[in-house]
């Protein structure tokens, strides 16, 4: 991996954070935003050094915590543990085959976010902060479904539901779009870096000598 | 230990984490508007893309179709000007009769549109980012509203771009009342949403003796001193007794689309 493949790879982790907040098209049609960063990280564990991928998580973290409500810093450790797990079980995987992808994205993609709510909730409890995901809305997310009876109306199933159902979105969308990221790398790979050299089919040990018989 | 990079990495990227946790609002705040400055650029290059692409999108509609548009635009814009004419007969009375009254006389909103160019990249908050800024006169705690109701406030202010925290966001409280009965005053707080209806909200803190309606309109109380009385939030859908009966809570019909918002307006101070 040279440099200019690293830094090309961190650019289009700042790129793709600014376009998950730009397009709105998921939102529109889903409800819910599709992450690019998990399949982005994932992509890198299985195509870059570890350099790469974690620069990748480190800036892709900061920039959709900079461009969202998120504090500074709190996506970074979900995404760089996820990136980190997928590299080091690289040597027992084909990273290249698009079902080893497609399950390494839908499993990235349940964790990180996962991990993020809690660390978001776990941040709001230590710091003793009341308002980023805590007390009220952070009781709402883990409490599923609360169902009373008012009047013969009920409130339906999904009330209560509030944050945790974006989570299978986001993870179906992650699997979709590992495969995706991971040839957009190596494409990126293969325009920047230097060609691997062959051996040379010729073999002085293997030559045939042509004499006067 | 340190010796396995793979653990050396998590140490480190532990300690990373824990030292931006811990950063004071003092310094994580200025960090994420330089940090987000770096981003202006991009924004106008959407900007400008989106702009090119709604005017080939206008050089391709049919000429039969602006003129259907531009007739049903008249008649709208005359339904307009007399319901126009009778609310400044309205607010003249109002404002006569407050005179009366002794009661300061309403300040006139001063309002700015802006343009919605991003939203939050992560699910778990509702907020948007409008092109207005501190160079356009917005400040922290504007109200952002549209014409069908109450969006919320700004909570970020940066020179050319500002962040609002829309209703139904953890960060976004708001104090509102049924403008039916007028003695219901609760709070509205984030819930689940519909995604095919709008958003959804929470009124809570509501009188147990309240008589609730599915329908009922909900207007902002102008307690709190953030928001002026009397914007729409949205319409009951349903409620119920909570806390053990002691007060209720009702499930609010956001009146604005929050996925579909494409400008706003921010009333200045």
């Amino acid at each position: 991996m040279n440099r200019i493949y690293t830094l090309c790879v961190w650019l289009l982790a700042v790129g793709m954070a600014f376009a998950t907040a730009a397009l709105d098209l998921p939102r529109r049609m889903l409800g819910t935003q599709i992450d690019l960063m998990t399949p982005l990280v994932i992509a890198a564990a299985l195509a870059a050094d570890r350099r790469t991928m974690i620069g990748v998580a480190v800036a892709g973290g900061l920039s959709m915590d900079t461009l969202s409500a998120t504090p500074l810093g709190l996506s970074v450790p979900p995404l760089a543990a996820v990136g980190l797990l997928a590299h080091r079980q690289l040597p027992l995987m084909l990273p290249d085959q698009k079902a080893v992808q497609w399950l390494l994205g839908l499993a990235g993609g349940l964790l990180a976010p996962t991990l993020s709510l809690l660390s978001a909730q776990g941040w709001a409890y230590f710091s003793g902060s009341t308002d980023p995901l805590a007390a009220p809305s952070a009781a709402a997310a883990i409490e599923w479904g609360w169902i009373e009876a008012v009047e013969d109306r009920e409130l339906p199933l999904t009330a209560g539901w509030v944050l945790w159902r974006h989570v299978p979105f986001m993870a179906v969308g992650s699997a979709f779009l590992t495969p995706l990221m991971y040839g957009l790398l190596r494409r990126l790979g293969r325009a920047i870096e230097y060609p691997l050299v062959k051996p040379p089919y010729y073999r002085p040990d293997r030559e045939m000598k042509r004499g006067r018989m | 230990m340190l010796k396995r990079p793979f653990v050396a990495a998590l140490i480190a990227i532990a300690v990373l984490a824990a030292g931006l946790w811990n950063l004071p609002l003092w310094f994580s705040s200025p960090a994420k508007s330089i940090l987000g400055a770096g981003f202006v650029p991009l924004f106008g290059l959407d900007h400008a893309g989106r702009e090119l692409a709604d005017a080939a999108g206008n050089a391709l509609t049919p000429r039969s179709a602006l003129v259907q548009e531009r007739d049903q635009l008249r008649r709208e814009n005359q339904t307009l000007r007399v319901l126009v004419q009778e609310a400044s007969d309205l607010r003249i009375e109002n404002e006569r009769l407050r005179a009366q009254a002794g009661f300061a006389a309403r300040a006139p909103w001063k309002l700015r549109p802006a343009q919605v160019i991003g939203r939050d990249p992560s699910n778990w908050w509702r907020t948007l980012h409008i092109d207005a800024g501190a160079t356009d006169g917005v400040r922290v705690n504007c109200p952002v509203l549209t014409p069908q109701g109450l969006v919320g406030r700004v909570s970020q202010v940066h020179a050319q771009r500002s962040v609002v925290r829309m209703v139904g966001d953890p960060e976004c409280r708001v104090s509102a009342l049924i403008q039916e009965t007028r003695e219901a005053t609760g709070i509205l707080i984030p819930t689940d949403e519909l995604s095919d209806r709008g958003g959804l909200a929470t009124l809570t803190f509501l009188s147990r003796h309240a008589a609730l309606k599915a329908g009922q309109q909900v207007i902002t109380s102008g307690q709190g001193g953030v928001y002026p009385k009397g914007i729409l939030v949205g319409r009951i859908v349903d409620w119920r007794l909570a806390d053990q009966g002691l007060y209720q809570e009702a499930r609010i019909q956001l009146a604005v689309r929050q996925h579909q918002l494409e400008e706003v307006w921010v009333i200045l101070p």
